[in-house]
This record gives C-alpha cells, sequence and structure tokens, in this order.
C-alpha cells in the first residue's frame, strides 16, 4: 500500500525524530525553557542545571535565561523582600501511540489512547534560602500615616550562595489539532491532562497540575506551532498559484492529522487549477 | 525507520516535474564554413508537454516533450556563380556612335539569406531517469561559519534532490516542406539585392532567366541530395551538432541545474523572532526512490 493511495502529498515524523527536534529547540532556544532571576541569569553555576546551548546562542547574544522577578516574601514590605530562584525545563522527550518510550503514571489512565502523544519532561527548580540575610537583617522604619502616598521602597534580594534544588518528572497526554495560523493550516498540540510525580497533598498536586497544564497549553500554542508546510520541508507546490492544498477530509482518511505507529502523518489533496 | 517521510502522488509529482521543465532554457549561436556555403544560427529553446510516467525500478520516463525553437535565426551564405552581361548598344546613333546605350553588368559572388525559422519543433522521445539526492555545499561559504553564519550570509547548504537521466533521445529537427518556398524567396530576394536600382525590370529578368530555377540553383550549389526541409534538419541537427548539444543540455539541466526539489540545511522550522535565532534542524541521510505510485524521499534528523 503506497502512502499517497488516499492523497497526493503524505508526510510523517517519527517520535524519535521529534525528541531530536525537541533537543534542538532547547539548545536554540534556551530561554524559552529555562527561567531565573537576573541574579542567577549571572551567575550561571548557581542554576540547577548547566543551560545546554548551541554556540549561535551565545555568539549572537542571545540570552539562556528568561529573567522574572524574585519570588515575593509574603507580608515583607518594608523593605520588600524577594528571593532569587530558577525553574528550568531540562529533559522532554515525546511518545506517540502506541506509547513505548515511557510508562505513563496510573493516573493518566495508560495505555495510551489511540490518536494521542504523551509527553514526558523533568522540571528541576531551585529557591534561595537566604537564612544568613536574616541574622544580620533590620527593618526599614516606617512612621504611622505613611501607608499612602509614598514612593514603594526598592525590593531587596538577598545575595545567593546557591539555590535548593529539585526536579520533578511530569507526564502529559495530548492530541494534534489543526489550527489556521496567519493564513496557513498549522499544528498544534492540545493538552489533554497533565500529572506531576510526587506531589501531594492531592489539593496542592492538583494546583502543581493545573499550573503546568494551562503552561504547556499557552507554551504550545504560542511558541510551538508549526506550519504544515514545515513538515514537508515547504515543497514548492504548496506555493504554485495553481494548486490548492487541502487536509485530506474524512472519508477517506478517518484521523487528519493522525498520530499512529510512533508517528505524527498528515495527509494533503491537491487540486490543479486548469 | 526513518525520521521523516515524505510522499508526493504521481499526480503530486506530475507538478512539481512541471516545474522544473517549465524552467528549461537554452540557447545556443554558431557560424561554420562548409565549404560551397556558410551558414549560422542563433537558436533559443524551451519544452512544452510530454508524457511523464513513473516506473517500478525507481525510475522516471518522459517522451513526447515538444522541443520548442522560440527562436531560431539562420543565415546561409553562399557564392553565387559570377556572370556579365557585356555592354551594347540599345539605340545606335545613324551618324556615328550609340544614343541609348545598355553599360553592362556583372552578378555573382556571395550573397546571404536570413531566415527567421522560429516555432521550428523537435521532441525528446524518450528521457529516462532516476532521482539523485545531492548534498550542496555553497562554495561561498567561509570555513569559520556556523550554519546560522551561512544563512545570515545567503550562503546555505542545500539538500537537492535532481532528476539524473540515464537516457536521453532527441529526434531530429522537424522542417516542414514549406521551408523550400521560404529559402527560394529568401535567396531570391538576396539576388535581388545584388542588382543596381537603375538595371531596368527587363534587364533583371534576363539575367534571372539566365540563372534557371532558383530551387535548382540552390540544391546545386549547396549539393543537396535530399529535399531541403532534410537537408535543414541535418544541417543543423548533425553538421552544426545542434542535436547533440541539446541531448547534452537536458541532461545536464535535469542532473544539476534545477533540483526537482530543494530545502535549506539545516532546515528551519523556527523564524528568528524577538531578537532569538532562528531554530535549525539538521537533516542527514536523505534518500528519494520512486515507484510507479509516488515519490517517496525519507531522512533523519541529525543529533
Amino acid at each position: 500500500m503506497g502512502y499517497t493511495d488516499n492523497c497526493d502529498l503524505y508526510a510523517a515524523v517519527h517520535e524519535d525524530g521529534i525528541n531530536l527536534v525537541a533537543q534542538h529547540v532547547m539548545r536554540q532556544r534556551p530561554s524559552w525553557f529555562n527561567f531565573a532571576t537576573q541574579y542567577v541569569s549571572d551567575h550561571l553555576d548557581l542554576a540547577c542545571s548547566p543551560v545546554a546551548h548551541t554556540i549561535d546562542v551565545t555568539d549572537y547574544k542571545n540570552p539562556l535565561f528568561k529573567v522574572v522577578s524574585p519570588v515575593p516574601i509574603l507580608g515583607a514590605d518594608s523593605p520588600p523582600v524577594g528571593l532569587n530562584f530558577c525553574v528550568q525545563l531540562v529533559k522532554a522527550e515525546v511518545d506517540f501511540y502506541p506509547g513505548n518510550i515511557f510508562t505513563l503514571p496510573a493516573v493518566l489512565n495508560p495505555p495510551l489512547p489511540q490518536q494521542h502523544l504523551a509527553m514526558h519532561v523533568q522540571i528541576c527548580g531551585g529557591m534561595d534560602c537566604p537564612s544568613e540575610f536574616l541574622n544580620g537583617f533590620l527593618p526599614t522604619p516606617t512612621s504611622p500615616g505613611e501607608a499612602t502616598n509614598v514612593q514603594p521602597t526598592q525590593e531587596v534580594v538577598p545575595p545567593t550562595r546557591r539555590l535548593l534544588c529539585f526536579c520533578l518528572d511530569a507526564y502529559l497526554v495530548a492530541h494534534v489539532g489543526v489550527q489556521i495560523v496567519s493564513g496557513k493550516p498549522s499544528l498544534v498540540g492540545i493538552v489533554d491532562s497533565v500529572d506531576v510525580v510526587g506531589i501531594k497533598p492531592k489539593g496542592l498536586s492538583d494546583n502543581v497540575n493545573c499550573y503546568l497544564k494551562t503552561t504547556f497549553e499557552l507554551l504550545l500554542k504560542e511558541k510551538l506551532i508549526f506550519p504544515i508546510s514545515t513538515m514537508l520541508f515547504d515543497i514548492p507546490l504548496l506555493s504554485l498559484a495553481t494548486i490548492t492544498a487541502q487536509l485530506t477530509p474524512n472519508p477517506p482518511i478517518p484521523n487528519n492529522p493522525s498520530i499512529d505507529d510512533n508517528q505524527l502523518k498528515i495527509f494533503i489533496t491537491l487540486t490543479v487549477a486548469p | 525507520m526513518s525520521h521523516i517521510t515524505i510522499a508526493a502522488s504521481a499526480k503530486a509529482f506530475q507538478q512539481l516535474f512541471n516545474e522544473v521543465e517549465n524552467n528549461f532554457s537554452f540557447s545556443k549561436s554558431d557560424t561554420a564554413n562548409f565549404g560551397p556555403f556558410s551558414a549560422s544560427y542563433s537558436v533559443s529553446v524551451h519544452l512544452s508537454g510530454g508524457n511523464l510516467q513513473l516506473n517500478n525500478d525507481n525510475t522516471i520516463e518522459l517522451q513526447n516533450v515538444d522541443i520548442v525553437f522560440g527562436t531560431l535565426d539562420f543565415k546561409l551564405c553562399l557564392d553565387l556563380p559570377g556572370f556579365c552581361i557585356p555592354s551594347f548598344c540599345l539605340v545606335p546613333d545613324p551618324w556615328n556612335g550609340c544614343l541609348v546605350g545598355f553599360p553592362g553588368f556583372c552578378i555573382g559572388g556571395p550573397i546571404c539569406a536570413d531566415l527567421n525559422l522560429s516555432g521550428l519543433t523537435s521532441q525528446i522521445t524518450d528521457l529516462k531517469a532516476s532521482l539523485a539526492p545531492k548534498y550542496y555545499i555553497d562554495p561561498a561559504r567561509l570555513p569559520g561559519w556556523t550554519d546560522l553564519d551561512a544563512e545570515l550570509n545567503g550562503h546555505s547548504n542545500q539538500w537537492q534532490i535532481y532528476i539524473d537521466p540515464v537516457l536521453v533521445n532527441v529526434a531530429p529537427i522537424d522542417v516542414p516542406a514549406t521551408i523550400d518556398n521560404i529559402l527560394v524567396n529568401a535567396i531570391t530576394n538576396a539576388i535581388d539585392n545584388l542588382f543596381p536600382s537603375w538595371l531596368p525590370g527587363w534587364a533583371v529578368d534576363i539575367i534571372m532567366a539566365f540563372l534557371g530555377p532558383i530551387a535548382n540553383l540552390i540544391t546545386d550549389l549547396l549539393g543537396i541530395t535530399t529535399s531541403i526541409a532534410e537537408w535543414l534538419s541535418n544541417l543543423l541537427g548533425n553538421l552544426f551538432g545542434l542535436l547533440s548539444l541539446l541531448e547534452t543540455a537536458i541532461a545536464d539541466y535535469f542532473a544539476s541545474k534545477y533540483p526537482l526539489y530543494q530545502f535549506e540545511d539545516p532546515f528551519p522550522i523556527l523564524p528568528a523572532s524577538g531578537g532569538l535565532i532562528p531554530v535549525k534542524i539538521p537533516i542527514r541521510n536523505l534518500a528519494a526512490t520512486i515507484d510507479s505510485q509516488e515519490m517517496i524521499v525519507q531522512a533523519n534528523v541529525g543529533a
């Protein structure tokens, strides 16, 4: 049976290829996957994990970290105090149906359902524990009635010697849809469920899972969305004025895009103007 | 299993091929002396139509593609035998001498005829080819450049898939029989141009009658033993070697000038954005095969 029995163009990418692509994206766009305060970004040895990156990233002065604000100490306002931290996505691997690269946690109801993909990410993070800073800390005196109409005091971020790092394994189940972006049909991942292993109690786990689900959903929709033409290496047919390309409908193709046989596949039908 | 598989149906392949075919052009001009005559031509050629077939032996076969001579300017020069009409007196002077005389006139020597043969055709009767992936390294790429440096300087490496002909047959140039009249008229005009304007029509007629039928004159002078159409087809196709040049040009074009499909390596999957560099994926082990149904391109993602 041919690849194009029911279509004119076919493209498939195997999960092994996708996982290499993921590594390339992480190495070439590290600031999409590594977040830290300015201090940590300026002192790379503080990071929980070395940031893998290509030489072009530094040659072209791209950041390794997306710089974010320190974690505020709630209630401290004279002065406000923030703590250095970092969060890093250090590993990402994709498993297309049928699942065979890693085992999903029970809460995600393995095995991986048909037409779905699973993703395993390892997230490492750490925060400063500024105990020495507190030993010498003196609050800024405030007068009664100064609560309004005063300039906010500069936030104090204690200098950091090391972060208290930890790593979490998170799993998600997703499927792939098609969305028109800038007039081009594009592949977008849609997250169905997320589980971060080993977090208790349940309420905290639910919060972390929801936060991560939202994060991945937005990341996939905002940044990791690919025109279908990319899967076809911009084959020149798709830019010819005489040709109209559209995803092959059902029937004859029941799932398009399709996730099966450890691959993500798309099927395209061409209409040629006379 | 390969990381990446792309397939194009026979219909899609035909459209890809049309782009290659439509971009073919060939120009050539030449001059040669063939003893009793000399000739020159200037030609530009394009391809049109044809039947494309995909085969199970990993080849494609192309038949009956028109080679259209969009421009074919042909010039033929030959030596007209010289002869003279001596001077004589038309109206003698009854007392002495001549009142009206004919001063005498000689013709002969080189004459040239320009023929516009644009629109003649030949055919690629058979072209058999396989697909040949090639990795193109831009020679202008500097040794110290990264792939990103090369892209930003417009000298990226490319994966290219060419149609690599193993056989190209081009049919003789199809010269229609009407070329006889065209050539006769052109030569007649060339001879006419030899006559000075003062020469009266009756004198021209006498000279032309003396030359005899121009068609016969041409075949005699050029040593044509076949039809003029066959002679011209042979002259252009074989004596000038135009058929051989065309076969070579077509083979070179398909094999190395215009790829069926090409893309940059590493292939950009995310554009540069907000000061961030583009994300590029190295592609390795590109292979292209064909069967009677489709073209299949497979490759791996490099580490």
